[in-house]
């Protein structure tokens, strides 16, 4: 009986072996088959790095990687997808090591973003960017430079300490308002969108009402700290846009702290001004239809409260749009954020909506200096943004392409950049501590915690701080500024230790003399903005 | 006799021509190309090595010497030793060399330090900074760096913001441009001239005459034309009531840069000015509106 057990347990045991050791045959042979078809030394190895792991991305980028291969049979490209919370870790320490991917996303990594990396790890792309991209042949885009193709001319790629491009976009992002159809029909008796700002605040007051009425966990909107500040942000352009001819001293479309400072002390400007007082008590009503306590939520739960049909709305941008119209068991609208029109409350402070024209380019890579195969990382690049293929990827994980002449899929159309309003900026801070004040104030007021005056109040205290407050502000912004001239007399050094010595820079009288453009420009600028504050103000500004 | 061969070949091997000149070169590479990544720091040893190795006065000692004053002009930190040293190697290839192809970018350099805060506490020094640039001018007339000095000279009464300054500034470029039409750098003195004509000067008429010859001579900032087009459309609407450029500047915010954020304020603006036919405002690949 015991002998009988024995040997059970001992077959039991070579059996287990003997699977444990084919097990380990396989995997070393599988292993071996898959290295030898994923990296066959016959061909050229290309490997591309990014953090998107949004659905439908990887699946964009094997489509186009599907593409080339074919067209370059001689080429393997391999993806490496890395999570946003490592992808910083693993580009810095493959950069340092040695062994940084061909391509990298530009971002989210000090060693992918910081002008003093970029400048060492990445392939410098102004030379490749003014001539035509050839896989654009065939198209209206064919003699066009490859940098002029792109909606935004590549400006928001634009290094101007580096005088320099150090990537290539992909997509462009705008941001809109997502609403649940189903819930606005059943509610409101209607699922179209709202065109103004009156109809917004009625379908909003009605999904308040039916939820209070039958008991339900339901919120207007879905907001969090994120997505409250995007929503903020979004009408105040159309208000402050009345400001600017009053106070935008240099004409440059902005209205920066030190012009509003200024506008202030010259009683261009009060807090009590009916427009101003219009644009706060627009947020604040608005606000009374997120959920409470939103200012502590993060931007997942958010998006989850949303796509699980708790709310009937949620502001957030294009890259989500995928995620939600997966994830969500109903019909998901899209809305431009709706302005008060005429004869509407609010209606006559308005100028109009925030005009998108400016929008940026992103999600872009760029080319390891270092890489074995700059040429054939640059070709894919190439390939990736025609007109053709960039309009596959962007239409596979349902992203706005970045090239002129393309357009975003049926289901985002809404999200196109609409570049008619206005673009005006105007905080009521100046600098990182006032923009603390600013923003804590404000959380408190949307909450009913503060009154406007109030906020204004500590606004303006806040501004009027002699300790942290104007001066100290306008001291950053001066020293920040010059700091800025003096990188840009860094630059004209190189170019011109280049010109006489080693003659190996391109371009270079062509560098040149954009770089004097640029420093002569900023550094009369920078010296206008002492002169400003001095003579407005009648304070010395002085950094050491 | 092969004894005597190998010492022969070791012989020839040794001589400061093999022994020397291929690292050099190859140093010289890498010191440069350090440059060339704002690697200062790793630059500074090596031009300074090479300077040592270097025949003093030769061609490539002069580089060296070059290259270590640039090295340390722009090291970080940067500090007063730095900058004083950096100085004293500019100064010494301007005295000693003063033919040398460098010679005028060195005593440009020394301008550049006199003028911009380089280090803690560190006193700009603009009369000291305008001899430098005048220097240039005198010494080097034909040279191509002069258009430069004569920018510079002329910016370092500008930025000054004090009217008397101010209006030599102008005058020295405005000299400059009647005896120099067809200089290079014609175009971006018209740009600065446009900016001290809008602010603190607010010489409208000036101003927008002097971006107009700017923009016609393609000197305004890659990408950021829309800035100065905004400017010119703005004051020629506003303050000089001149419809004919506001018109033109408009349109050019509209069709050439519509990317700026100001096509839908200019179509407004147009509208208001009784234009017919306003372009629409779109994405479209960059162009140019004939003048």
């Amino acid at each position: 009986m015991g002998l009988k057990r024995i040997n059970k347990e001992v077959i039991g045991n070579i059996i287990s072996l003997v699977l444990l050791v084919s097990a380990f045959i396989v995997s070393l042979l599988y292993i071996g088959k898959t290295q030898k078809i994923e990296y066959d030394p016959s061909k050229i190895h290309i490997r591309i790095s990014h953090w998107q792991l949004e659905l439908g991305y990887r699946d964009a980028l094997a489509a186009v990687i599907k593409d080339y291969e074919k067209l370059h049979p001689k080429v393997r490209i391999h993806q490496i997808p890395v999570s946003e919370q490592f992808y910083g870790q693993v580009i810095n320490t493959n950069l340092v090591g040695g062994t940084a991917p061909d391509l990298m996303e530009m971002g989210f990594a000090s060693m992918a973003s910081q002008d003093q990396y970029l400048a060492r790890f990445y392939e410098p792309m102004s030379s490749y960017i003014s001539k035509p991209n050839p896989y654009n042949k065939g198209t209206d885009l064919e003699k066009v430079a490859w940098r002029d193709t792109f909606i935004d001319g590549m400006r928001s790629w634009y290094r101007d300490t580096l005088q320099e491009y150090f990537g290539v976009p992909t997509s462009t992002f705008t941001i809109r308002m997502f609403y649940n159809k189903d819930l606005f029909k059943k509610v409101t008796g209607s699922d179209e969108k709202p065109k103004t700002f009156s109809e917004l605040i009625a379908k909003l007051k009605k999904i308040k009402e039916y939820a209070k009425t039958h008991n339900l966990d339901i919120v207007p909107i879905a907001a969090s700290k994120y997505g409250a500040n995007m929503i903020f942000t979004r009408f105040q352009v159309g208000f402050f846009a009345n400001y600017e001819d009053a106070l935008d001293i240099d004409r440059d479309g902005v209205i920066s702290g030190l012009e509003l400072y200024v506008g202030l002390k010259e009683g261009k400007i009060h807090w009590n001004d009916p427009i101003n007082k219009a644009y706060f008590s627009l947020i604040h009503e608005l606000s009374q239809y997120f959920q409470k306590g939103f200012m502590a939520v993060g931007r997942d739960q958010r998006m989850f409260l949303f796509v699980q049909g708790k709310a009937g709305m949620m502001a957030s941008g294009s890259w989500d749009a995928e995620s939600i119209f997966r994830q969500a068991k109903f019909r998901v609208g899209i809305c431009d954020f709706p302005m008060p029109v005429k004869n509407e409350k609010y209606g006559k402070y308005v100028l109009g909506k925030l005009s998108e024209a400016g929008t940026g380019t992103g999600s872009g890579y760029g080319i390891c200096r270092y890489s074995k195969h700059k040429d054939i990382a640059l070709d894919f690049l190439r390939f990736l943004t025609s007109k053709k293929e960039c309009q596959k990827f962007n239409e596979i994980v349902n992203w706005i392409p970045a090239v002129i002449g393309t357009h975003p899929t049926e289901k985002l159309r809404d999200f196109a950049p609409d570049p008619k309003g206005f673009t005006t900026r105007m905080n009521w801070y100046w600098g990182n501590r006032t923009r603390a004040v600013y923003y804590g104030a404000l959380a408190q007021y949307v909450q009913n915690e503060i009154s406007f005056g109030q906020l204004g109040k500590k606004v303006i205290d806040a501004l009027n701080d002699k300790n942290y407050g104007w001066l100290a502000s306008a001291e950053n912004e001066y020293e920040t500024s010059y700091n800025l001239v003096k990188m840009q007399d860094q630059l004209t050094s190189i170019l011109t230790s280049d010109s006489l010595f080693p003659k190996l820079i391109p371009d270079i009288n062509l560098k040149l003399r954009e770089i004097l453009i640029k420093q002569v420009r900023y550094y009369y600028q920078t010296q206008g903005y002492k002169y400003l504050f001095e003579s407005k103000l009648h304070h010395k500004l002085e950094v050491e | 006799m092969n004894r005597v061969l190998f010492v022969a070949i070791i012989a020839i091997l040794s001589t400061p021509v093999f022994a020397g000149n291929t690292p050099a070169k190859k140093l010289f590479n890498k010191a440069w190309k350090h440059v060339r990544l704002y690697e200062f720091d790793k630059a500074e040893p090596i031009f300074r090595n090479l300077r040592q190795r270097e025949k003093p006065g030769s061609d490539k000692w002069i580089e060296a010497t070059f290259g270590l004053a640039v090295a340390l002009h722009h090291k970080t930190p940067p500090t007063a030793e730095y900058i004083k040293e950096a100085k004293k190697l500019y100064q010494l290839i301007v005295d000693k060399f003063p033919n040398h192809r460098c010679a005028p970018r060195a005593l440009m350099n020394i301008a550049r330090i006199y003028e911009i805060r380089d280090y803690y506490k560190d006193k700009i020094d603009l009369p000291a900074a305008r001899k430098y640039y005048k220097l240039i001018i005198d010494k080097y007339p034909d040279n191509p760096i002069v258009s430069e000095a004569v920018l510079r000279l002329a910016q370092a009464y500008t930025i000054s913001y004090d009217k008397k300054d101010i209006y030599k500034g102008i005058k020295i470029l405005i000299d400059w441009i009647k005896t120099h039409p067809k200089d290079r750098l014609v175009g971006v003195m018209y740009l600065h001239l446009g900016d001290v004509y809008f602010y603190p000067l607010q010489e409208y008429r000036k101003c927008v005459e002097s971006y107009i010859k700017a923009d016609e001579l393609r000197s305004l900032e890659e990408g950021r034309e829309g800035f100065v087009y905004w400017r010119i459309a703005w004051v020629a609407d506003h303050k000089l009531h001149d419809r004919k450029i506001a018109i033109k500047y408009y349109l050019k915010l509209i069709v050439e840069v519509p990317t700026f954020g100001k096509g839908y304020r200019s179509q407004l603006a147009l509208k208001r000015l009784g234009v017919k036919n306003i372009p629409e405002l779109k994405w479209r690949p960059k162009q140019k509106l004939p003048d």
